[in-house]
């Protein structure tokens, strides 16, 4: 654990670095170009080979083969509020030398398997993935509260039965002398999300297979960049090469998941433990029974209204509250305070028209215990015609996430059901 | 040094580059395939410069007479350069929160000087920026940003 903050110590003041180096470059006027010079580095250290770290012990509950458990808990550092988390086993590929890291965050939010180099073992030497022109690849990858940088690795990825062979993740922070400073190019598109506060990493589980489709036609989208000595430009990926969700690369169980969590009362919980299945429609404990499909549009939104007014809406595990605008309601710390707990209610309607009422619970923040992890809160989008169905619409639900393209016995994905 | 370079050339390009609480931003100097649409002139004496950038974004900025930004919007696959769009106020999106209670899906920045939202999913994004001080007479932020 200490070897560890000393190595996130490290990797942020080197990360301080080059955003200062980056705020200096673009402070001539704003962007400048994606390149952000480096000092020549120090060619990369070799880890010397060392045998695979000890398995984590299975978990206590009887799991299906296809499903892991999720726990809504503090997270790493104690902060971690409505955030859901499953470990996941990273090999490099093709051998046994593999490591079970906990805390990534389960989001249907996002694609693709995120790790944060600090959580990572330097002896698990993962292979880089090369751009089209053979440089190592970087990512930026956007989230709505900023970006994480690092690189682009393959590994295979085992979750509870099931395995992914040789994809391509995302090591966050990763310490390779190429990937040490981060383009201005990304720096300029938000905050330093990093691997997510809290979490060792983001397990990207939503409706698309890769992250970045728009960055196989377009060189400047400031995603997948071409890193080398001379700094990180942005590049055109194609898809094969780009992060993928490791959900499709299963043997089976490859169309999609089924996230399960039992309801939180008034007041929160102060622990929840579910699950994640794998498969939709493909085993016994993954069929679509009583659920309605709500098919999305290729962007993976539905849309949603709520008193009149209809938006685009999405289910998303990885956002902490339910977000949508309601000037009646009164706010404080950025979320919702209601003075007593609000039954609301809105409807989602899918691509294709098919509709269904939702009834949902809103407490004031200001009512949850220090020691809740999860809570019924929301919080103002503000004017952006946006409602976001964060982790609040997962308790006391089963979600079903049919991945785009995919075959499933209610038709093909891209959907929801729930 | 040819970076050294490109830096020296970038900032000369962009010294004008100003947009929120400035002149319109050139995005076509850094774009391989943009193109400026302006899709709404003189509705309430105020402009609208939508530019769709080579990454697929689309970036709306409100101009008013003086030729002052007042009022910017994105959306689209990818995140935009956002330092660029906002100028001197990203810095203030790029800051890190400070509530117990952090948000996460969602942005949401409300000062006296400038208000900033930024919202959607991977793949899917958008958001918008304003200063309230420097609104024309009669714009509703929630009406007249798109």
């Amino acid at each position: 654990m200490n070897a560890g903050q000393t190595t996130t110590r490290f990797w942020r003041s080197r990360l301080l670095i080059a955003l200062f180096a980056a705020a200096q470059l673009a402070g001539c006027g704003g962007g400048g170009s994606g390149d952000t010079t480096a000092a020549a580095p120090a060619p990369s250290p070799v880890p010397a080979p060392s045998p695979a770290p000890a398995p984590s012990p299975a978990p206590a509950a009887a799991l299906a083969a296809n499903a892991v458990p999720i726990v809504v808990d503090r997270g790493v550092d104690g902060t971690s509020f409505n955030s859901p988390y499953a470990s996941v086993t990273v090999c490099v590929p093709g051998t046994t030398t593999c490591q079970t890291i906990d805390h990534l965050l389960v989001d249907t939010g996002s694609y693709g398997l995120r790790l944060s180099a600090s959580a990572l073992d330097p002896a698990l030497a993962l292979p880089a993935v090369a751009t089209a022109g053979g440089a190592p690849a970087g990512e930026c990858a956007h989230f709505v509260d900023g970006y994480a940088w690092g690189a682009v690795r393959r590994a295979d990825v085992k979750l509870a039965s099931e395995t992914a062979s040789s994809i391509p993740v995302q090591v966050v922070g990763d310490q390779g002398a190429v990937y040490a400073n981060v383009p201005a190019a990304c720096a300029n598109t938000g905050a330093n999300f990093g691997s997510s506060l809290g979490a060792n990493g983001i397990l990207g589980v939503g409706l698309l297979a890769q992250d970045c489709p728009s960055c196989v036609a377009s060189k400047s989208a400031g995603v997948y960049f071409a890193c080398t000595a001379n700094g990180c430009t942005s590049t055109a990926m194609a898809l094969a090469s780009q992060v993928t969700n490791p959900v499709v690369a299963f043997a089976q169980d490859n169309n999609g998941v089924v996230m399960t969590l039992p309801p939180v009362p008034t007041g929160g919980s102060t622990t929840l433990s579910g699950s994640l299945i794998f498969g939709v429609g493909t085993q016994p404990n993954n069929q679509v029974t009583t659920q309605t499909v709500y098919q999305t549009d290729s962007r993976g939104d539905i849309r949603t209204t709520y008193k009149g007014t209809t938006v685009t809406s999405f289910l998303d595990s990885g956002s902490n509250a339910v977000f949508f605008a309601d000037p009646g309601i009164p706010q404080c710390s950025g979320f919702y305070c209601p003075p007593s707990p609000l039954v609301l209610s809105a409807v989602n309607t899918s691509a294709t028209g098919v509709s269904g009422n939702v009834s949902f619970t809103i407490e004031s923040i200001q009512s949850i215990a220090s020691d809740v992890t999860a809570a019924n809160v929301g919080a103002d989008a503000g004017i952006g015609q946006i409602f976001d169905w964060g982790l609040p619409f997962f308790f006391g639900r089963t979600v079903f996430v049919a991945i785009a393209g995919a075959s499933t016995p209610n038709g093909p994905g891209p959907y929801w059901a729930y | 040094m040819k970076a050294i370079m490109a830096a020296l050339l970038a900032c000369s390009v962009s010294a004008s580059w100003a947009a929120l609480g400035g002149h319109p931003a050139q995005f076509g100097a850094r774009a391989v395939r943009a193109q400026m649409q302006p899709v709404t002139t003189a509705v309430t004496g105020y402009t609208v410069n939508q530019t769709t950038l080579d990454s697929g974004a689309t970036v709306r900025e409100y101009v008013d007479a003086s030729g002052t930004v007042f009022a910017v919007s994105w959306s689209g696959p990818v995140v935009p350069d956002l330092r660029q769009l906002l100028g001197p106020y990203f810095d203030t999106l790029a800051a890190p929160g400070s509530n117990p209670h952090q948000r996460r899906g969602h942005r949401m920045i409300k000062q006296s000087d400038v208000v900033i939202e930024s919202g959607g999913h991977m793949g899917a994004f958008e958001g918008r920026g304003w200063i309230p001080a420097k609104l024309p007479a009669g714009f509703n932020p929630m009406k007249d940003i798109q």
